[in-house]
């Protein structure tokens, strides 16, 4: 249980500190493109396309995050009307649980997508597009690994009555 | 391109996606059904060629082949329609060779956009004819992909806000809106102008405040988004020509009995026809609506325009040196005359 | 396909599962049951979704509020609105709906603003003697004034999805805005009459608004370089969120001294985790677009529309009532994202001005946080002012009278959001 703990301890630094040098990365490019403008009169044209790259790979793995805080919007009418905490925990382990099948479900096509894209370049920065697909598989894994720990932990919190 | 000619820029809107069912005179279920997604919104010179392909083909063709059509980016963008064209999720799309050229990997695709090319729509109309059919296909041997047609999306020309364009000289120190594609930022920079890019749909903002002193597209792109009430001077440099390329992909193509591939081969050459016509007539209106907006129009002298295309020489050597296009540019420069 | 999708969303969405994943199975079954598409193009498509520039905004203003609420800007910001006008009835509440609009015009999300303004005025607002109710009342309010007044990310998902003018949009909210604000003073200045609380304390001094104003001088010039720059071109929004970011980390470290190192991985752990929300309902809602198009929706909605009407007006009024329903019931930009796309062209091949239509649309998808029994406004505001469920709704009615009326009255009178910015942006 204690190495468990330990490991999504590491897990969950991992997906903060990826997402922190994302978001500094794309505060580095757009300032490059907006010093570039002022001050050489000239900005590169790969900035734009290199700051949706970052935003896709920060969707993905920030995701990972959100679902640490269980952030994810979602309609909680019946959670909310419903009396009894155990059946709001089972509930919410439901619902989750169907997260977790879509994100399995999606996996083998994200796969696939990284295979047929590797001779597509993108625009300006000639990278294959097969290397931005790939943050959909690496966000998966690390959206699985998020929930594989949210879950127990949020629905203890829904049993207590403590949400 | 991106932000090109006009409503590039805008996703997901459409209004007529005019993927019904309706194929006229046939009986019963079409043989062949093909899916043609493109990016361009109702009321863009390229949109109307699919609408009119469509009918004409399911009437020879007696009902047997069906053409839905998805226009203004419903299906995605030109990049993910092209990959989806080259995956087989999708039939047909078409897109600016340089577009092609990144999306599939293959950078003498780009050799149609070099600057400075087609000096006129007429010689534009030219390598469409006698030079694409003949280059395209065999750039495109392995990569699944066949050359259906290619459209005009005209040629672009700047347009200034200060001062004409008459000589090189002119262009050193201004400041052009471009589209975020590299040929076009590499072409100005060339030319001694310094490059601001935005999306289209921020251009009228950024030559009313200023921030960029000129902006270039086609003249049917420039008046789409009222450029000509900001802009004082159109320079008809044409520093880029743009060719729109149809593919498709190519096992669909081979699934296609024979008899139908010649009555597509026949409306599609029929239906390129008329748009290179239409094009031609949409550009000399589109150039009227500016003339009569008080734009100032002025064509530069075929010695200045020389010199302007070896300022871009290092784009050139690129293509002829790397790429092995040095006949080919040879060929596309004679038809300028 | 589209029984499958709509059956199964529901579905989901009923059971509680997170709207963007339901959307992202029940589209996935969709493909896999309904269509011989391959399962892969649901990726390609979601991935679509969030590779826009113009959508990097989302995530860059929402960085820009964490940075300044984690630089306690909004502290100054509150201290300058106090000074200018908690001398009169009801000043504290209007000092509140105030700062909240000054903020607002900083961070593009309704939730930071709330979370950096609120939480600092709720013990003041007490200790006046206003009820919990009414305080989280005004809060989501004033909360929701966020994305009107720029940067707004409602406004930066609309643009993202028609390919409209983020700048104007922007400039387009910000007179509605500002009127939606000045109800809302009334609307407190009401109620400390009416109940006899906080009858105003101290005098008016402009020495003591100069010294405010210089203590807060660079928060309050923040939502000028960002307005400034969008209406001058010389920035797109998405540059302005990342200038906004830089002033924000200079003010912290250099200026205040206010943010140490060791704050930062806490701000950019909230902004990535709030992001990813948005830019995931973005991506995932394309797969539906993507089904839609594929089964020629927009056509099929278009003529069943226009078959009922083509008055420009009563369409609009439609899909506003439509997108104020479905905002009852959840977070909108789900829905924006799926049905914006279907009926855009259709308003504007009826000559509805897409920048009325676009600030109107937005002003609506903010109501739904705002309305019950769903509202993130309404819950985090409940949350803040620590008022029950039952309660603050009394309080919210009004609120939303407010905005709905400002909202008829841009609609009617267009130059309330036109003026502005084809006054600076031109036509
Ligand atoms: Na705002
Ligand atoms: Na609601």
């Amino acid at each position: 249980m204690k190495t468990l703990l330990k490991i999504d301890r590491v897990i969950e630094n991992i997906q903060t500190y990826l997402c922190m040098a994302l978001f500094i990365l794309i505060l580095i490019l757009g300032s490059v493109q907006v010093f570039g403008r002022f001050i050489f009169h000239a900005a590169p044209p790969w900035t734009e396309e290199a700051m949706r790259f970052c935003g896709i790979y920060l969707t993905f793995i920030g995701s990972a995050l959100t679902i640490r805080v269980d952030g994810h919007v979602s309609v909680d009418i019946v959670i909310s009307f419903l009396k009894s905490n155990k059946v709001r925990a089972a509930l919410f382990v439901i619902s989750r649980l169907i997260c977790v099948v879509f994100l399995i479900m999606f996996f083998p096509g994200s796969i696939a997508l990284v295979q047929k894209s590797g001779s597509s370049l993108g625009a300006a920065i000639q990278i294959p597009y097969s290397y931005i697909y790939a943050a959909v598989p690496l966000g998966i894994v690390m959206m699985l690994c998020s929930y594989a720990s949210a879950i127990p932990k949020l629905a203890k919190q829904y049993a207590k009555g403590e949400k | 391109a991106c932000g090109g000619g006009g409503g590039g820029a805008a996703s997901g809107g459409s209004s007529s996606g005019s993927a019904s069912s309706g194929s006229s005179g046939g009986s019963g279920e079409p043989e062949v059904v093909l899916e043609f997604g493109h990016i361009q919104n109702p009321g863009h010179a390229l949109y109307i060629a699919p609408e009119e392909l469509k009918p004409l083909v399911e009437e020879r063709s007696g009902g047997r082949i069906q053409l839905n059509i998805y226009p203004a980016s419903q299906l995605g963008s030109a990049r993910e329609m092209m990959e989806q064209v080259t995956m087989g999720t999708l039939d047909i799309t078409f897109a600016d060779a340089s577009d092609w050229a990144s999306a599939l990997n293959l950078p003498e695709l780009g050799v149609f956009n070099l600057p400075f090319l087609n000096k006129d729509l007429a010689s534009q109309i030219k390598v469409i004819n006698e030079i694409i059919p003949e280059a395209v296909p065999e750039m495109l041997e392995g990569t699944g992909l066949k050359l259906l047609t290619t459209y005009s999306n005209g040629i672009r020309q700047p347009l200034l806000k200060n001062h004409p364009i008459n000589t090189l000289e002119d262009i050193k120190g201004l400041k052009m809106r471009t589209p975020e594609t590299e040929m076009y930022v590499n072409l100005w920079n060339a030319l001694g102008a310094s490059t601001v890019t935005s999306a289209w749909s921020e251009a009228y903002t950024v030559l009313q405040q200023g921030v960029a002193d000129a902006v270039e597209a086609d003249d049917v792109g420039l008046v789409s988004m009222n450029l000509q009430e900001i802009g004082k001077y159109m320079s008809k440099i044409g520093h880029l020509s743009q060719a729109y390329i149809v593919l498709i992909n190519e096992d669909k193509w081979n699934s296609i009995p024979e008899d139908l591939q010649q009555i597509l081969v026949e409306c599609l050459a029929e239906n390129q026809a008329k748009q290179l016509a239409d094009r031609e007539a949409l550009g000399i209106e589109a150039e009227k609506t500016i003339a009569d907006a008080g734009v100032e129009i002025n064509e530069v002298s075929d010695a200045e325009r020389q010199r302007m295309r070896d300022a871009c020489q290092s784009i050139y050597d690129k293509y002829a040196d790397e790429y092995g296009q040095a006949d080919l540019i040879a060929q596309m420069e004679a038809l300028n005359g | 396909m589209i029984p499958i999708a709509v059956v199964t969303l529901l579905v989901f969405l009923v059971v509680g599962v997170p709207v963007s994943f339901a959307i992202g199975l029940s589209g996935l079954l969709a493909i896999l049951f309904g269509s011989d598409i391959a399962p892969f193009m649901a990726v390609q498509q979601a991935v679509r979704g969030m590779n826009s520039f113009s959508l990097m905004a989302g995530p860059l203003f929402i960085l820009a509020g964490e940075i300044l609420g984690g630089a306690k800007l909004s502290k100054r910001i509150l201290d300058f609105c106090r000074a200018c006008i908690s001398q009169v009835r009801g000043g504290l509440g209007m000092v509140s709906v105030l700062a909240n609009m000054i903020f607002a015009g900083i961070s593009g999300s309704g939730a930071a603003t709330m979370s950096a303004v609120g939480s600092l005025t709720v013990p003041e607002l007490r200790a006046a003697g206003y009820k919990r109710s009414f305080i989280a009342a005004l809060i989501a309010g004033s909360g929701a004034l966020g994305p009107i007044i720029p940067p707004s990310t409602n406004m930066i998902v609309f643009a993202s999805l028609t390919g409209f003018s983020i700048g104007k949009l922007f400039i387009g909210g910000l007179i509605p805005g500002i009127i939606i604000g000045i109800c809302l003073m009334i609307l407190c200045r009401w109620y400390a009459g009416k109940h006899n609380v906080d009858a105003g304390s101290g005098a008016f001094s402009w020495k003591n608004v100069w010294k405010a104003f210089k203590n807060a001088f660079f928060a309050l010039i923040t939502p000028l370089i960002i307005v400034g720059g969008v209406i001058s071109g010389v920035f797109t929004a998405t540059e302005s969120g990342i200038v906004a970011c830089l002033y924000g980390l200079i003010c912290g470290f250099f200026i205040y001294r206010t943010l140490h190192l060791k704050d930062l991985v806490n701000i950019f752990k909230r902004a990535a985790s709030s992001s990813a929300m948005l830019m995931m309902i973005m991506g995932i809602s394309n797969i539906y677009s993507y089904i839609f198009a594929r089964e020629n929706l927009a056509t099929t909605i278009k003529n069943f529309m226009l078959s009922v009407t083509n008055d420009p007006t009563l369409v609009v009024l439609i899909i506003i009532v439509l997108m104020l329903v479905i905002g009852c019931f959840m977070e909108t930009l789900a829905a924006t994202a799926v049905i914006l796309p279907i009926v855009y062209p259709i308003v504007t091949s009826l000559g509805v001005d897409p920048l009325v239509f676009g600030v109107i649309f937005s002003i609506a998808t903010v109501v739904g946080g705002l309305t019950p029994p769903v509202g993130l406004y309404l819950f985090l505001s409940m949350n803040i002012a620590e008022a029950p469920f039952k309660e603050a709704v009394k309080y919210v009615a009004p609120v939303v009278l407010i905005v709905l009326a400002v909202m008829i009255l841009a609609y009617l009178f267009p130059p309330i959001i036109t003026f502005v910015p084809n006054l600076l942006m031109g036509a």
